[in-house]
């Protein structure tokens, strides 16, 4: 009778031990047991950070103060596509909201426009990081359209000033507008698009 | 120590032993992985939700993802709340239509004022980009459409298109500069050289 009651007191501590870990976790996570979890309305975080199956991380959303951005890597962790604030790149120089898309070393296609005013712009860059292509607007009205050589060279430009006429020049290696429209040379033309 | 002390003490342990072997046999047979998240943070394989926030140090809000009125965006903005960056399904006014619903980039100044926009449209009608100036007047749109047609346009404050460059599929790419009265400046090429023989 004496094993008996031990026995039983024994199976009762163990269902109770079953009993109170179970409401442990009940009470402490009890969406790991809600089948099938039902969306959240809102999710609240500073990062939001997205892996591979290696546990490479791939995406990378950011709330961080100077520069909130969102940015994907490639296996390598180079940044490949970019979207969000780019600060200043050093003193006197301007910051952007943008999007880059990225080659495994450098930025090849970018769209941008100035954080605090300033114009916008568009442009696509070689795989020298040779600015190549470029269209964009200042604040003050001004605009232009450029393709440069290999070397930086702007070789055409179409000048879009705010309150004068449009032109439209081929320039040579050396600077000099060889041919434009409509019918006169319009050298500054090609610093419009810079 | 006595005997009935001693006994009192292995009671105790054997209590103790059957609650840690019960709680051991829930967790075995019951718990999951994902319960203990707290102690070791895991990577969460899935999450559902209808909208993400992502805030800064000062709990402001910086980033969105969700499904909004005009589709799926990811927006970004700046520290006053105002977006400046969306990635996704926007509706935007095109040179093709006042309302184009398209799938894209769009960026937006401090004043709210759209500046610079590209992507393809979502019925597949249209792909380009436009530029806006500071006062929102279009300033440069180069784009194709579905039939073929194309073309740069680059206007001036008031919005005229004083330069542009026509890509019809079946007349002949052309180029041309207006005043601001809508007349044409300089035209290429001329009605000559667009009907002289080809170089026979």
């Amino acid at each position: 009778m004496k094993r008996l009651s031990r026995a039983l007191l024994i199976a009762a501590v163990l269902v109770a031990g079953f009993l109170g870990a179970g409401a442990y976790q009940w009470q402490a996570g009890g969406a790991a047991f809600a089948q099938p979890a039902p969306a959240r309305q809102v999710v609240t975080v500073r990062e939001l950070v997205i892996v591979d199956e290696q546990g490479i991380e791939r995406i990378v959303w950011t709330g961080e103060d100077a520069r909130p951005r969102l940015v994907m890597r490639d296996t390598d962790l180079h940044p490949r596509a970019y979207l969000g604030f780019v600060p200043p790149a050093g003193e006197g120089k301007s910051a952007f909201w943008a999007m880059n898309l990225l080659d495994a070393q450098q930025p090849r296609a970018v769209w941008a426009i100035g954080a605090d005013g300033g114009g916008s712009t568009f442009n696509l860059r070689d795989n020298h990081g040779v600015i190549r292509y470029s269209v964009g607007y200042t604040d003050q009205g001004n605009g232009g359209l450029g393709m440069k050589d290999t070397q930086g060279r702007q070789r055409l430009g179409l000048g879009m000033p705010a309150h004068a006429g449009y032109s439209l020049s081929l320039i040579d290696e050396d600077g000099q507008a060889i041919w434009s429209a409509p019918g006169h040379p319009a050298p500054h033309a090609s610093r419009e698009g810079e | 120590m006595t005997m009935r002390t001693l006994r009192i003490c292995g009671w105790i342990v054997a209590v103790g032993l059957a609650g840690l072997v019960g709680g051991g046999l829930f967790v075995a047979l019951w718990a999951s992985p994902a319960a203990y998240a707290e102690a070791e943070p895991p990577v969460t394989e899935r999450m559902e939700v209808h909208e993400l926030i992502i805030v800064d140090a000062r709990d402001r809000p910086r980033g969105r993802w969700a499904v909004t009125e005009q589709g799926p965006q990811v927006i970004l903005m700046d520290a006053e709340g105002r977006p400046r960056a969306r990635l996704g399904q926007l509706v935007t006014e095109t040179n093709v239509s006042p309302q184009t619903d398209w799938y894209g980039l769009l960026l937006t100044d401090a004043n709210g004022t759209d500046r610079l926009t590209g992507g393809a449209a979502n019925d597949g009608s249209l792909s380009g980009m436009i530029l806006w100036d500071h006062n929102g007047v279009k300033r440069y749109g180069v784009g194709f459409t579905d039939k073929g047609n194309g073309g740069l346009s680059m206007n001036d404050t008031q919005g005229r298109s004083r330069f542009a460059i026509g890509a019809a599929p079946h007349t002949g790419y052309s180029m041309q500069f207006k005043d601001e009265n809508g007349d044409t400046l300089w035209y290429v090429p001329s009605r000559q050289d667009r009907f002289a023989p080809r170089g026979e």
